[in-house]
């Protein structure tokens, strides 16, 4: 074990901590962005400290510092049990744990280019091609690309005898295109369809980013001209660039425990899931399985452990379309009576508290060899929905609109035309309950949010969501500059 | 604590005499604080935690890089400087490179109280316990957070600039809940001053909110005359904000391009009632007086009574575009006017109280159109008076035309635009809207 952590257990003991934990984390960043093509930005940060977790007598208590000195420590630790010390007129309840084997362990995110080892200049030099490329094309007035890289070494140590050593590596490639029509002054975009994800720089090299940046460019422009949807109930397919961030919101936040409990009641919510609906709520049509999963090979969220020092596995949220599970880390399994935590700690730095956040949270593909040529062929009247557009939901998860990057008629079984102004609006339940068709292995892609927001003083994460394709019958799309209209 | 003057100018200093770059800008900043959060009635996680953070920028010819590190001493700032001036050595040529800026006077802005640089985790448990009395009294479950905190920023440059400001933050806010999730009340505040902070009224605040949102009826979607408290307001404008640049108006990417090219300036974009301003003195919202590249920021009209007057334009933006560059603010204070909360609800005749807004995400830029959900108290305003509740509700909207539509304020009050990442102090008023459209039913408490 780190010496410091051992001081800092150490020092949390004698200080009266019944549990404790250190962190000790590195956290080197780079971004990279070129707006329009004019030369680039460069920035580079490593972040380096350590946080100490106390229980004392039943309560919380947490410190930071970023001199990792076997010298701070004692003073480290007196700051944490403090703290543990004076919220305890605020208590109604004990911190209980629930259980943990004691881990030995050392992990790394799978990757054969270290993004960190690659020089600037071809990184830079892809950055002003795919800005070249799109504005190339006539009517595309601006674009913007970027790239950003996250390496984590982190050392975690508990009272509990738990060590563990890993290093988390994640990459962000990305574009976004604007046209403007001068004479309306109308001004339409069309981001990039690349995912964040766990890879490293091998996953920047593999995408075809000249061709998509042209792709993108031309559907930008393409959509001035577009017909604006007519609002009404349709059946939407929904490329995996889209579904993955319905998945993020509906099911994932909505099934994280401790929003369930009321822990993130002021800020990021609570759920319309009960803590006795599982095993018997019917969250979605009985084609419907997901999978929460820290071992998804290229996943942002997938790691060795999480920030209770508990190994990685995955287990079934979704099972037939029945909820037969949920996220947790020890404190809220503790809290439920549960036997064992499903590894959901994470804390965004050195000096953030650990909370539960969201593991890689995927829609299983389906047996039959169904593709998206397929699922648009079996579509008679409906909305194909491609990318990622904004997404709002309410603070229980009940209801959502979400947008999309590109939208398009089906009809007969073909894609008919672009269309533009159009967003989804449903229930969570009504929504997954309504799904009727889910592609097959060939579809499955991974999405993923590279910093998504919860906590207070919020904490970015980052999340993968994989998912095929798939079909969502009787919808409601409305149209959005008409002020939702609906019909 | 944070480090004092002559140890913040020191390390600015060391920074500087280490670089071997054609130029350098260093900047230093750090905080030391705490924060307790609750929830569930009880305090939940809580921590203290301190630092700084020095970010180094090196010019080589006319390649730039930057690279940020936690430590402040003597090895970490060498490492800094030769990891920025090693990123510099590989940066592309900047076509719009332009060299650090010179010394100038700053003017001393007031953002410092004592009591908040003081107060520690006993103070914070002290102020959770007084937001929790009222709900605890009506038997009600509460969730929020308090945080204290001192923090500094400073910049210095090659070319002889100097500049620093400290400041402290003290805030409270929280939702009281009716045990069941039936029913749901927020309030919060924002202040310099820890000792101004009234834990037992806010508390009081959202424990009545509460208790007045149960049973709530459901009202069919349409246009409303709203009345926006002021928390609804800065989640709205921490949405407009990002429109405000000047590159991005005349290539006609923003709400404030004219269509055919140009920019809105001069133009009435918004109500007579809507004045917004940026003053890093403003005690209402105090701020840095100087921006990211240490420019000057001084008083600055970005909306007067409905027209707008100016734009940020970065110093590149400036040079290229033959204008001129005005630096981005470090707050933005949105003028109120003489109505309160209780006379625009008076006003009304028929309309909606909302207490605040969540998870707004912009739907197409041209006129921000947005979408968004209510949260945490939402009233039907009938005759002149809060009728009742009314079930949560969805809006799809123009934000630029909600500002043209606003036709009553009241006294502008402190927020931060956290939310957007933004980091800027903003004050708002609370706002009575025209013709606001909400498209559907929440169904959420």
């Amino acid at each position: 074990m780190n010496e410091f952590a051992a001081a800092a257990l150490d020092a949390a003991r004698s200080s009266g901590a019944t549990y404790a934990d250190v962190r000790v984390a590195r956290i080197r960043s780079q971004r990279l962005i070129s707006r329009g093509g004019d030369g680039a930005d460069t920035f580079e940060s490593e972040r380096f400290g350590a946080g100490l977790r106390v229980l004392v007598d039943g309560g919380r208590g947490f410190a930071a510092t970023p001199r990792v000195e076997i010298a701070e420590a004692p003073a480290l630790a007196a700051r944490a049990v403090s703290i543990a010390r004076a919220n305890r007129q605020l208590r109604r309840s004990d911190v209980v744990l629930a259980r943990a084997d004691r881990v030995r362990g050392v992990w790394q995110t799978p990757i054969t280019k270290d993004p960190f080892r690659v020089p600037l200049e071809p990184k830079i030099d892809l950055l002003l091609a795919i800005c070249r490329a799109a504005l190339e094309v006539k009517g595309a007035t601006f674009c913007e690309a970027g790239m950003g890289f996250v390496r984590e070494e982190i050392e975690f140590a508990s009272s509990e005898g738990t060590t563990t050593q890993q290093v988390v590596v994640r990459s962000h490639p990305w574009f976004l295109v604007t046209s403007v029509d001068p004479a309306t002054g109308e001004c339409q975009t069309r981001r990039s369809l690349a995912p964040p994800s766990g890879l490293g720089y091998e996953g920047v090299e593999s995408y075809p980013w000249l061709d998509e940046a042209r792709t993108a460019a031309e559907e930008a422009v393409m959509k001035h001209e577009a017909a604006t949807v007519e609002p009404g109930r349709r059946a939407v397919v929904l490329h995996p660039s889209n579904l993955w961030l319905t998945i993020h919101e509906s099911i994932g936040h909505a099934t994280e425990i401790d929003r369930i409990l009321g822990y993130e009641a002021n800020f990021a919510g609570t759920s319309f899931v009960r803590p006795e609906d599982r095993g018997s709520l019917r969250y979605a049509s009985e084609i419907v399985n997901v999978d929460a999963d820290r071992v998804q090979e290229g996943g942002l969220a997938t790691v060795g452990f999480d920030d209770d020092g508990v190994p990685a596995r995955r287990w079934p949220l979704i099972e037939e379309g029945v909820l037969v599970d949920f996220q947790s880390t020890r404190e809220e399994a503790g809290a439920l009576g549960l036997p064992a935590s499903h590894g959901c700690s994470h804390a965004a730095s050195w000096d953030s508290v650990p909370l539960l956040r969201m593991p890689n949270v995927s829609l299983r593909p389906g047996s039959a060899p169904i593709g998206i040529p397929e699922a648009i062929a079996a579509t008679e009247d409906g909305i194909y929905i491609v990318g990622d557009g904004s997404f709002s939901i309410d603070q229980q998860r009940r209801r959502f609109q979400f947008g999309g990057q590109t939208f398009w008629e089906i009809r007969g079984g073909r894609i008919a035309r672009m269309l533009k102004d159009a967003a989804c609006e449903s229930g969570t339940l009504d929504f997954w309950r309504s799904c009727d068709l889910i592609g097959g292995e060939a579809s499955y892609e991974l999405g993923g949010a590279f910093a998504d927001g919860k906590g207070d003083p919020e904490q970015p994460h980052a999340v993968s969501h994989g998912c095929p394709v798939a079909r969502f019958r009787g919808v409601s799309v409305v149209n959005t500059p008409a002020g939702g209209a609906r019909r | 604590m944070i480090p004092g003057d002559a140890e913040i100018r020191a390390t600015l200093e060391r920074s500087l005499a280490a670089s071997r770059a054609d130029a350098c800008t260093v900047a230093c900043s750090g905080h030391d604080g705490g924060h307790l959060r609750f929830a569930r009635g009880e305090a939940t996680t809580s921590a203290e935690t301190s630092g700084a953070t020095l970010r180094v920028t090196s010019t080589l010819g006319r390649r730039t890089a930057t690279f940020e590190t936690d430590g402040i001493d003597a090895a970490s700032i060498d490492a800094a400087v030769r990891a920025a001036e090693q990123l510099a050595r590989y940066a592309p040529e900047q076509p719009g490179f332009l060299p650090p800026l010179g010394p100038r006077e700053f003017p001393r802005v007031s953002a410092w109280a004592e009591p908040t640089a003081r107060a520690g985790a006993e103070r914070r448990a002290a102020l959770v316990a007084g937001f929790l009395a009222p709900a605890r009294a009506h038997g009600l479950t509460a969730a929020g957070l308090c945080e204290t905190r001192s923090w500094f920023t400073s910049i210095a440059t090659s070319a002889g600039l100097r500049a620093a400001h400290r400041g402290t933050h003290a805030s409270l806010h929280g939702s009281a809940r009716a045990e069941g999730g039936g029913a749901s009340g927020w309030s919060g505040t924002v202040s310099t001053d820890v000792d101004a902070i009234d834990a037992g009224e806010l508390g009081a605040i959202a424990a009545s909110k509460a208790l007045a949102s149960a049973d709530p009826v459901a009202i069919p979607p349409g246009r409303y005359t709203v009345v926006l408290e002021a928390a609804a307001v800065a989640g709205l404008f921490e949405l407009i904000l990002p429109a405000f640049d000047a590159r991005a108006v005349d290539e006609g990417r923003s709400p404030f391009s004219r269509p055919g090219g140009g920019s809105a300036i001069g133009d009435a974009v918004a109500s007579a009632v809507i004045t917004l301003e940026s003053d890093p003195a403003d005690p209402l919202a105090p701020s840095p007086p100087f921006g990211e590249d240490g420019a000057l920021l001084e008083k600055v009209s970005w909306i007067d009574h409905g027209t707008l007057k100016n734009l940020p334009a970065s110093r590149y933006w400036g040079a290229r575009s033959g204008g001129s560059a005005r630096p981005r603010p470090s707050n933005l204070i949105l003028r109120g006017g003489p109505d309160s909360v209780e006379s625009m609800v008076k006003a009304t005749r028929h309309g909606l109280l909302v207490t605040r807004f969540w998870y707004i995400r912009p739907l197409a830029p041209r006129r921000m159109l947005s979408t968004g959900v209510t949260r945490d108290g939402l009233f039907l305003i009938e005759d002149g008076r809060v009728a009742g509740p009314v079930g949560n509700l969805r809006f799809d909207e123009e934000l630029l035309g909600m500002i043209e539509r606003a036709d009553m304020a009241g006294p502008a009050r402190r927020f931060d635009a956290g939310a957007a990442g933004m980091g800027l102090a903003l004050a708002v008023p609370p706002l009575r809207v025209q013709e606001f459209a909400f498209t559907g039913a929440t169904g959420a408490v």
